[in-house]
């Protein structure tokens, strides 16, 4: 199990905060962390990844505290920026970057799970949603207990979208824990098993959809459009 | 990016494809003995070893698609470099003839050595590159040798990023001011540039801790150094500087 307990945090330079962030997630779940920008969703990935470490509060895993280098071994984070994650020059380069040597069969076979059937192919011509495919690759050959994804359907078309919703659903289907950060709740909506809502580097709302969407008013976050239509309202209707 | 990005290995056909599989380590030894042969030698054989360069760079796809926009910059460079040497030369009192032939010994010189370079960072990933150099300096840094070879391979990654932004800002800015005067254009742009890249920067270091690359093991040289690689690296060098220099 992971768990944050009070989670504070400030960048230097006293930019972005982030205070009092609490919630315990059992393995295999998803958790989607919802807010406008700079609400304070990457810190908080950034801080499960063990990139930086809290300023007050802590993170648990299994119940022990964990320090950042502990945290670094259990998590794998994907960041938004694609083109900065993705370093080697060819598919199977970049896979295999930090990699023991014996395990090419299975980043080569895992890369082909998820479409990426050309280990050759220079990265320079991956599509946008390949090269997000390429970092969720190398992030889960990693073997994470948790995988942490920020933005990851930003900037995908329709099949894009579809695929990554795929590729989440199968993820928790294999117990993989995993915090999704997004801002747009519709990819979704029907997946995360809890949501965790910032708004200025505070969290104002957990819980299951069901509790979370009604009280997304004056969050800076729209609820998925799918379940404002269940209740009769249009997409821009939310906050009017 | 992609559009934009230069120095990309693109190799055409199996000669390429042999340069760029070779091992990047008596790679790069080949080139600093041949970048030793070339500087010395003489203006005729320089005039001659310059289609070989030109082939080798052609072979790795040195004039193929992006990597073609590389060249006006280093054509840019050799000029530069040739008309000092003219100007320097013409100021100590030189007939202008010799000065001229003197600047154009130094630009064949140059066009070599950078068609050795082109060829040499487009014969290699700039991860196998880099963990080359991190093995040729353990000796020297021992447990640091990664971080050399963690800053170069980003120095080749985030260059050509680098470029498109450096691009994308200058017609952005063409597109909001087509009239804006060179003098505000010399000062907007390299603010924006550093702006931009230091956002880029935070989001690449990030990238690299989110991956786990700040550690030795993901540069540590994996491939075991064949003995067949160093020879046909060393051997036809080795030869050339013994003839050139013997």
């Amino acid at each position: 199990m992971i768990e944050a307990r009070d989670v504070s945090f400030v960048h230097a330079g006293g930019g972005q905060r982030l205070s009092g962030v609490s919630f315990a997630l059992e393995p295999g779940r998803l958790l989607g962390v919802a807010g406008a920008n700079g609400a304070g969703k990457s810190t908080l990935l950034s801080l499960l990844a063990g990139i930086h470490a809290p300023l007050d509060g802590a993170i648990l895993a299994d119940g022990e505290r964990a320090d950042p280098a502990a945290l670094r071994r259990l998590a794998a984070l994907v960041l938004q920026e694609a083109d900065l994650s993705v370093i080697g020059s060819t598919v199977e380069e970049d896979l295999l970057l930090g990699l023991a040597p014996g395990r090419r069969g299975e980043a080569l076979e895992l890369a082909a799970r998820l479409g990426l059937r050309a280990p050759g192919q220079p990265v320079q011509t991956l599509s946008f949603g390949q090269k997000r495919k390429l970092c969720l690759a190398a992030a889960l050959l990693r073997r994470p207990r948790l995988l942490l994804l920020d933005e990851p359907f930003a900037g995908l078309d329709y099949p894009g979208v579809r695929e990554m919703r795929g590729l989440l659903a199968e993820g928790r289907a294999s117990g993989l824990t995993q915090v999704v950060a997004l801002h747009d709740l519709e990819p979704l909506a029907d997946l995360a098993d809890g949501w965790l809502v910032l708004r200025a580097g505070r969290q104002e709302v957990l819980g299951a959809a069901d509790e979370v969407f009604p009280r997304l008013h004056g969050l800076d976050v729209r609820p998925p459009c799918s379940w404002q239509a269940g209740l009769g309202l249009r997409p821009w209707d939310w906050e009017a | 990016m992609a559009a934009l990005a230069g120095l990309l290995p693109q190799p055409l056909g199996r000669v390429g494809r042999a340069l760029l599989d070779w091992d990047a380590r008596p790679k790069i030894a080949f080139a600093l003995l041949l970048g030793c042969v070339f500087w010395r030698l003489p203006g005729q054989a320089l005039w001659a070893v310059l289609p070989a360069g030109a082939a080798a760079c052609a072979a790795l796809g040195g004039f193929r698609g992006p990597n073609l926009r590389l060249w006006p910059g280093g054509a840019a460079f050799v000029a530069l470099w040739a008309a000092v040497k003219a100007g320097l030369d013409l100021a100590a009192g030189a007939m202008p003839a010799a000065a001229l032939a003197g600047a154009g010994l130094l630009a064949a010189r140059l066009l070599v050595l950078l068609l050795l370079g082109l060829s040499l960072a487009l014969a290699a990933s700039p991860l196998r590159m880099g963990r080359a150099f991190a093995w040729y300096l353990s000796p020297v840094l021992r447990s640091r040798a990664w971080e050399a070879a963690l800053a170069l391979t980003l120095m080749v990654h985030f260059l050509p990023l680098a470029w498109a932004r450096a691009a994308g800002l200058a017609r952005v800015l063409s597109l909001r001011w087509p009239d804006c005067p060179w003098s505000r254009r010399v000062l907007l742009l390299p603010q924006a540039l550093l702006r931009t890249l230091a956002a880029d920067t935070w989001a690449q270091t990030l990238a690299v801790a989110a991956r786990g690359l700040d550690g030795p093991g993901a540069w540590r040289e994996t491939r075991a150094a064949s003995p067949a690689a160093w020879a046909a690296g060393l051997v036809p060098a080795a030869l050339l500087a013994w003839a050139t220099f013997f």
